[in-house]
């Protein structure tokens, strides 16, 4: 009897969303933006272009009918490695974003929910993580324990839930009050059940926010790491192919320049994505 | 006296998250694979053992861990005294003392030149509300936010430097020019416009973004109806009441910047190789020199409490509605 009328409910709020989103003109282009780079980095195997890793060209050519983006300097073809350095890019964005935000969220609402000990034990860890430069940590890490690809995206994660927590530490407090989390406590619900059907999902909105614009951040991040030489070899990333044109930067620009555009086009789309949902989603700042 | 009361308790605080973070980096790195000698004299395979031995009591590396954390801990804050590094075989204050002034030339005259733009750019855009000129300068922002720093960087420097020719590529200085006077410091000046110009619209989003949305919060006020209703023109509403209101969150930022400039600023050094504090942490990694890698951290944690500390200090005094931190 109940379970239609949720899913009802949940379809309309879905239908409500994207109804605010459309009105919102950079909150649309920046959906469009990031749909556009998603389909490019699933649909990369299947395209007709040459692997990656490949180094069948002349060195340094630039853009030709070949190779519409030229080459690098060991003959490899820049508009290939572009595309697959999507799917990393994207890949690394996608998950340590969302392993920074699980830290964050449940770190977050314990602190909200429960408040007393483990309020300050969690405050003073989430200060201990907001002192610490996050960049240096993860460059330290990666230094000593050698770089790998999932390595840099549990170090992302690790470093840059501070904000989410604190985000989701004030929604849980102020949820918290509210009578239907009296209602289930009356009815004698644990504190456990309370906090996950009740509490997390009403105070969850501008964490899912944050959380798309972490996802900006982090592509950003692998960037600054591969461009200092500490990103993963193996797999082709815009960072680290800016870090190797470097070099060439005056004979051949477009070695730089072409992943380098890919790169903004993909964290401008999040952010865009990521502000409107903001507006959209977080009480407070929706009234101005 | 409750501010008083107020500021020792952050202090104190501040003080614990130093310790605390200074400890995870010590254990982090001493209990990392790999021998710090063998980035100083190559792998101890092929050193003779007196040799491996030599070096790791010069650098106490013999004794037990806790040993050498308590020795760390005691000799910084009881003498002051950083340690040895073991790649320039000088002392870690020196190294960092030797490259403060240039990573300062950079961080403080970008912030203060992101300060000063934003603070007028994001007046003037909340100004323009969704006029032309508004929607023209977030999207700028919006684009500035989403470049790294490295990439503007190196389209700053393949932009005035190779193609127009007006700047130098990088370093700081021009070894054939003079060494003192006037012109060696109007060759740093002239060296450090494109970093300084890198640094400040990489920093410029944030302090544009923070005032253009506190001075439209400002603006929806009942005081500003007030102001319109009894006839005060809109130039006069800005300059008298939406500016003092709109200036305590960059001046906060501004703080909190600061704090992690030398972080901050370490990409923008790489970049146009300039010998800053940040490179020499980012050396300092790379070659495992973890006295240097301590030393410098713990110069960054302490530099944020103190300017958070400070911030939030300024904050209470600048607002007079602000009774001790009320914002908590």
């Amino acid at each position: 009897m109940k379970t239609p009328r949720r899913i009802e409910n949940t379809f309309k709020k879905i239908v409500d969303f994207f109804n605010e989103l459309r009105r919102d003109r950079y909150g649309l282009v920046g959906f469009a933006m990031l749909l556009s780079i998603i389909i490019i980095a699933l649909l990369v195997p299947y395209l007709p272009i040459p692997y990656f890793n490949a180094m069948e060209y002349p060195l340094l050519s630039p853009p030709n009918t070949m190779n519409i983006f030229g080459t690098d300097n060991l003959g490899r073809d820049v508009f290939s490695r572009t595309l697959w350095g999507a799917r990393t890019s994207l890949a690394v964005g996608f998950i340590s974003a969302g392993l920074s935000s699980i830290i964050g969220i449940l770190l977050g609402s314990l602190a909200g929910y429960f408040r007393g000990k483990v309020d300050d034990i969690i405050s003073a860890i989430t200060n201990i993580f907001l002192t610490i430069p996050a960049f240096f940590l993860s460059l330290v890490l990666l230094a000593i324990f050698g770089s790998s690809i999932y390595l840099i995206m549990l170090v992302i994660g690790l470093t840059t839930w501070p904000t989410t927590a604190r985000v989701m530490r004030a929604q849980v407090l102020s949820v918290k009050e509210r009578t239907f989390v009296e209602a289930a406590k009356a009815i004698g619900a644990s504190d456990f059940r309370i906090l996950f059907t009740h509490v997390i999902p009403h105070a969850l909105p501008p964490a899912i926010a944050y959380t798309i614009l972490q996802v900006g951040s982090a592509i950003m991040i692998e960037a600054g790491l591969s461009y200092l030489g500490l990103g993963d070899p193996n797999y082709p990333s815009w960072g680290r192919m800016i870090y190797e044109g470097q070099t060439y930067i005056m004979s051949a620009p477009w070695i730089s320049l072409i992943p380098g555009m890919f790169l903004v086009y993909t964290v401008l789309s999040v952010n865009f994505l990521g502000n409107s949902l903001l507006k959209i989603l977080s009480p407070k700042l929706k009234q101005t | 006296m409750s501010l008083v009361r107020h500021t020792s308790k952050k202090i104190a605080q501040g003080f614990f998250v130093i310790i605390i973070s200074i400890s995870i980096i010590f254990f982090l790195i001493n209990l990392a694979p790999g021998d710090p000698i063998q980035f100083v004299a190559g792998d101890p395979i092929f050193l003779s053992k007196e040799l491996v031995d030599y070096y790791r009591k010069m650098w106490g590396l013999d004794k037990p861990l806790y040993e050498r954390f308590l020795i760390y801990l005691s000799n910084v804050f009881l003498r002051g005294d950083l340690g040895y590094s073991y790649r320039y075989s000088a002392p870690v204050i020196e190294l960092i003392k030797e490259r403060l002034p240039v990573t300062l030339l950079l961080t403080v005259v970008s912030n203060v030149l992101a300060f000063i733009l934003g603070v007028a750019l994001g007046l003037y855009a909340s100004r323009k509300y969704t006029k032309l000129s508004d929607n023209l300068l977030s999207l700028v922002s919006f684009i500035l936010n989403s470049t790294p720093t490295f990439l503007l960087g190196i389209v700053l420097m393949l932009a005035f430097s190779i193609h127009l020719k007006i700047f130098p590529v990088s370093g700081l200085i021009d070894v054939r020019n003079p060494k003192t006077g006037f012109m060696y410091y109007f060759d740093i000046l002239y060296h450090s416009v494109l970093p300084i110009a890198t640094l400040t619209f990489v920093l410029l989003p944030m302090y544009f973004k923070v005032v253009r949305d506190t001075a439209l919060q400002q603006l929806g006020e009942d005081y500003v109806i007030l102001c319109r209703a009894i006839g005060l023109d809109e130039g006069r509403i800005f300059k008298k009441h939406i500016f003092r209101n709109s200036i305590l969150p960059p001046i906060t930022l501004f703080m909190l910047q600061l704090g992690y400039s030398v972080a901050g600023a370490a990409i923008t050094e790489t970049v146009f190789g300039w010998p800053g504090v940040g490179r020499l942490l980012l050396d300092a990694i790379y070659q495992r020199d973890y006295p240097v890698i301590l030393g410098v951290y713990l110069l960054v944690s302490i530099s944020i409490v103190a300017l958070s500390i400070i911030a939030d200090l300024v904050y209470t005094i600048l607002d007079p509605r602000i009774k001790t931190g009320g914002a908590s």
